[in-house]
């Protein structure tokens, strides 16, 4: 381990100056630059955020605007990149559109089932006894509650509306974190380290904070990886059902789901929207492995 | 020497990994000859396992075995798996360290027993059963009819070693393996189990193969001994020119590290000036919740009435087998847990009542030094943070540069070099990982350090210098210590006064001087006894003492602890009195001693 040379300010003479101090954090990140996999996945992830979010904009053509001249074209015939659908709105733009959808709410919703389950399972996890019972009992009732329910209950009340799809599948998804993250910590608890730190006179939020939420990323990195994808066919499941996202609008889901109807006559409906969502889950599994073993500094050696 | 069972010649154990091979075993020869017991010794890490996986052609997907390896005249290295198999567990058999583990928990010990008759021997029901009440007869396993039909958890972890040992003598193998068959097992239970086994190499002329790291063990039961380090052995030879006349640096090394009983001086008391801790009747009962709907739950006396106060600079150290209150004890006292009744004192801040947030306060005072290092570290934290975390706790105000400097400063303190702040704890040893543990321990400056069985888990020449680094640390810092340890022979170097514990009471405590010299407790006694003595001719007769029975059986479980004097039922000088009334400590001298007998007893 090379010293890095760092300023050292009140340190006594008798001390060699010490490498600047590391964390996790920053070794994580040194690790994960190092795996070309999880690097190439997290470039190719930035550039079709880039592109869903520029790209609708910059094209020459609306994605909600119908063109009956132009019916089902194939792909690089009469101007369009990937062909046209079958109301003859072009498929590029529409695909760049449903890719905002569809990552805003696979990230969205993720973040939310994160923040919560994560903050939820922990404190639940380690508190323990009357607090623990009380708060898995919550999670127990709302997971009695049936989604689709839910999901008509909220259309009901407060009108269709694309937030509260991010609300409905984020309301679900943290009750699995909340488990999984409780069932970590139960096991965590019990182990040494954390003996360690109560007697060093850490207090118990910085326990959750500094040694228990850290080592429960590996399985939660894990379980994230699962989710996004799950949530962004959920949401394709509820705009086919009309509970999701509406005509004009779209989504990759919504479009895969058309494009399956239309896969004899005109392919290119249903490939170009499933090669975006599928090159999108393949890169957030590869980035979710890369932060996996990153963030276990056990795994490290030999690479 | 011609008709040697076992005859191995230039074995290479080595594994492949991404950073190239990892040459575990190099070149190891030996013979075996029928009903020999040969002892290897080395450290953790020394290759010893590995060897004798190889023998068992039990070896990982990514292992290499080379060279010869002649048991009953065939050769075994390249041996087919299935032509393995009907050797292993029949010619050969294996004990391990840890019995828990190697017993399947959701078959009774009579199943198990039976899987090994039927598959090697094809015998099944009476005949079988009969085979197994015999070995459980021949392991000394009272009541062997209903141990039959227990699970692995209904037995104590002794009862479970001598299963294991049943078991691998169901087919009368030529060879058995013991890897550290004590390790994990009591010091009075080990001395049972040692003695057992030598008895039975006799009756069944079975050759024994025994690693372990402990030389006081080797002493007792080797014929031969072979030390390894770092796979290559050393030396090997008759166990008494290995002892009295060792031919290399290595071995005087290892044999002058083993802590004995009957070494150096112990400590005198260091100057009295008034206690940093006292503590007065301390309780810690648990209610244990029975089975059925209305019956009430039984209380666990985890600790029960303990008085004790220390002096700053002095050791005390706490003895007594698994069960015995010392964790209970240290974790009381550090108010991990809350006490049922009684005081804790410390600085003149009573805590035994205060809720948690006003005990906080207190901690930068009391610290604590676990028993199994690398596990009280935080995996993902870079030891330069695990050091600096109590003072991050304490003082938050300071700076990141003062910071850096204070760890620094506290790594220096217990022999690390401040460089290697931003590794983690897996990339360092045991005895290093400790170094951490107890550099974390230190940096808050307290006044009373609490070693839980800081030195069990490591190697005797790691565990000889991690003493010494306390013996300095003390000094320097005048530090009171708590050092507690199933070993009486551990405990010796450090302590001042020792305190002897059993079923959560006090039995004993004296100053350190006067119990070596005159332990006054039976039990007291029983543990000395049971600490085996690195040397062959003094070992073997001790043994032998033992084998005629010094203090039999385990503990019995807190929960059904007898009435009258806990240790009655252990004790060779029990009497009537015993049973009826609950002796008191009774000052001795500088002892206090909780027996009705301690005056008449020779």
């Amino acid at each position: 381990m090379s010293a890095v040379g760092a300023p050292v300010g009140a340190a006594s003479a008798a001390i060699p100056p010490p490498a600047a101090p590391r964390s996790l954090w920053s070794d994580a990140w040194s690790t994960l630059r190092q795996n070309r996999a999880a690097m190439a996945a997290a470039v190719i992830l930035g550039l079709l955020v880039l592109l869903v979010v520029l790209g609708p904009s910059l094209s020459a053509y609306r994605f909600d605007k119908p063109n009956w001249d132009e019916i089902a074209l194939p792909p690089l015939t009469g101007g369009h990149l990937f062909g046209t659908d079958s109301l003859g709105r072009d498929l590029f733009t529409r695909t760049l559109q449903g890719g905002r959808l569809s990552l805003l709410v696979g990230i969205a919703s993720t973040l939310v089932s994160l923040v919560v389950g994560i903050a939820w399972g922990a404190t639940a996890g380690f508190l323990g006894g009357r607090v623990d019972r009380v708060m898995m009992r919550i999670v127990d009732i709302l997971y009695a509650l049936p989604f689709m329910f839910l999901v008509i209950l909220l259309m009901v009340l407060f009108g269709r509306n694309i937030l509260l799809i991010f609300v409905a599948i984020g309301a679900i998804n943290w009750l699995d974190m909340a488990r999984i993250v409780r069932g970590q910590t139960l096991g965590l608890k019990q182990r040494e380290f954390i003996e360690a730190a109560r007697v060093s006179g850490v207090r118990t939020g910085a326990i959750i904070r500094r040694h228990i939420v850290p080592n429960l990323l590996g399985v939660v990195v894990i379980y994230v990886t699962l989710t996004i994808p799950q949530v962004i066919l959920v949401e394709s499941f509820l705009s086919f059902l009309g509970l999701g996202v509406q005509e004009p609008m779209t989504s990759w889901g919504v479009m895969v789901s058309d494009g399956s109807m239309e896969m004899e006559n005109a392919p290119w409906m249903l490939v170009f929207p499933a090669a975006f969502l599928a090159v999108t889950l393949f890169c957030f599994n590869y980035l979710g492995d890369g932060l996996r073993d990153a963030l276990d500094p056990r795994d490290r050696s030999g690479r | 020497m011609s008709a040697s069972l076992l005859e191995v010649t230039d074995l290479n154990v080595s594994f492949d990994t991404r950073d190239g091979p990892v040459h575990a075993v190099k070149g190891l020869s030996f013979r075996l000859a029928p009903g020999e017991v040969l002892g290897i010794v080395g450290e953790s890490g020394s290759g010893k396992t590995q060897a004798a996986m190889a023998l068992m052609g039990l070896m990982a997907d990514n292992g290499r075995v080379s060279g010869n390896i002649r048991f009953e005249g065939s050769e075994l290295v390249g041996l087919r798996e299935s032509a393995m198999s009907e050797i292993r567990g029949a010619r050969i058999a294996m004990v391990f360290q840890d019995p828990m583990t190697s017993l399947n928990p959701y078959l009774t010990i009579g199943a198990q027993m039976g899987l090994v008759l039927n598959r090697h021997r094809g015998l099944t029901g009476d005949a079988a059963r009969a085979e197994c009440l015999k070995l459980l007869d021949a392991v000394h396993i009272t009541d062997p009819e209903s141990r039959l039909r227990m699970y692995p958890h209904e037995l104590s972890g002794g009862m479970r070693q001598r299963v294991m040992i049943a078991t691998a003598l169901l087919c009368q193998p030529a060879l058995l393996i013991a890897d550290e068959p004590t390790t994990a097992l009591d010091v009075t239970v080990q001395a049972q189990i040692l003695a057992m086994m030598a008895e039975l190499c006799e009756t069944f002329g079975t050759a024994i193969l025994l690693i372990t790291h402990d030389l006081g063990v080797a002493a007792g039961t080797c014929d031969r001994l072979l030390v390894m380090k770092n796979g290559e052995c050393l030396e090997q030879g008759p166990i008494d020119d290995c002892f009295h006349n060792p031919k290399t640096a290595y071995a005087r090394e290892l044999l002058a590290a083993v802590p004995r009983l009957d070494a150096e001086p112990v400590r005198a008391k260091p100057p009295t000036a008034g206690p940093i801790v006292t503590i007065d009747d301390l309780k810690v009962h648990y209610p244990v919740a029975q089975p059925g709907l209305f019956s009430a739950p039984k209380i666990l006396r985890a600790l029960d009435g303990v008085s004790l106060d220390l002096q700053p600079g002095e050791t005390l150290g706490v003895v007594g087998e698994s069960g015995s209150g010392k964790s209970t004890l240290a974790r009381a006292v550090l108010r991990l847990v809350k006490p049922t009744g009684g005081r804790v004192c410390l600085l003149g801040r009573e805590l035994a009542r205060m809720p948690e947030y006003e005990v906080r306060p207190s901690r930068r005072d009391m610290q604590l030094v676990f028993q199994d290092p690398l596990a009280a570290l935080d995996p993902r934290m870079t030891i330069g943070e695990i050091i600096g975390e109590p003072l991050e706790a304490f003082e938050p105000g300071l700076t990141a540069a003062d910071l850096t400097a204070r760890v620094s400063e506290a790594m220096v303190q217990v022999g690390l070099e401040p460089e290697w702040r931003n590794r983690y704890p897996h990339q360092f040893s045991g005895g290093q990982c400790q170094r951490v543990g107890i550099s974390r321990a230190l940096i808050l400056k307290p006044k009373l350090l609490v070693c839980d069985e800081a030195v069990s888990a490591l190697d005797v020449t790691i565990q000889a210098q991690i003493v010494s680094l306390l013996l300095e640390l003390q000094g320097r810092l005048g530090l009171a210590l708590i050092f507690i340890s199933h070993d009486l022979a551990v405990v010796r170097r450090l302590s001042h006064r020792v305190l002897v514990m059993y079923l959560g009471k006090v039995v004993e405590l004296s100053d350190a001087e006067e119990l070596y010299r005159a332990p006054k407790h039976p039990y007291t006694r029983a543990l000395m006894a049971a600490v085996p003595i690195p040397d062959p001719r003094l070992e073997k007769a001790r043994v032998k003492a033992l084998a005629r029975g010094l203090v039999t059986g385990e503990a019995p479980s807190p929960l059904a602890a007898p009435g009258g004097c806990a240790f009655r039922t252990r004790c060779g000088f029990a009497v009537e009195r015993c049973g009826r009334e609950e002796p008191p400590l009774i000052e001795l001298g500088s002892s206090r001693v909780a027996c009705w007998r301690v005056g008449e007893v020779p």
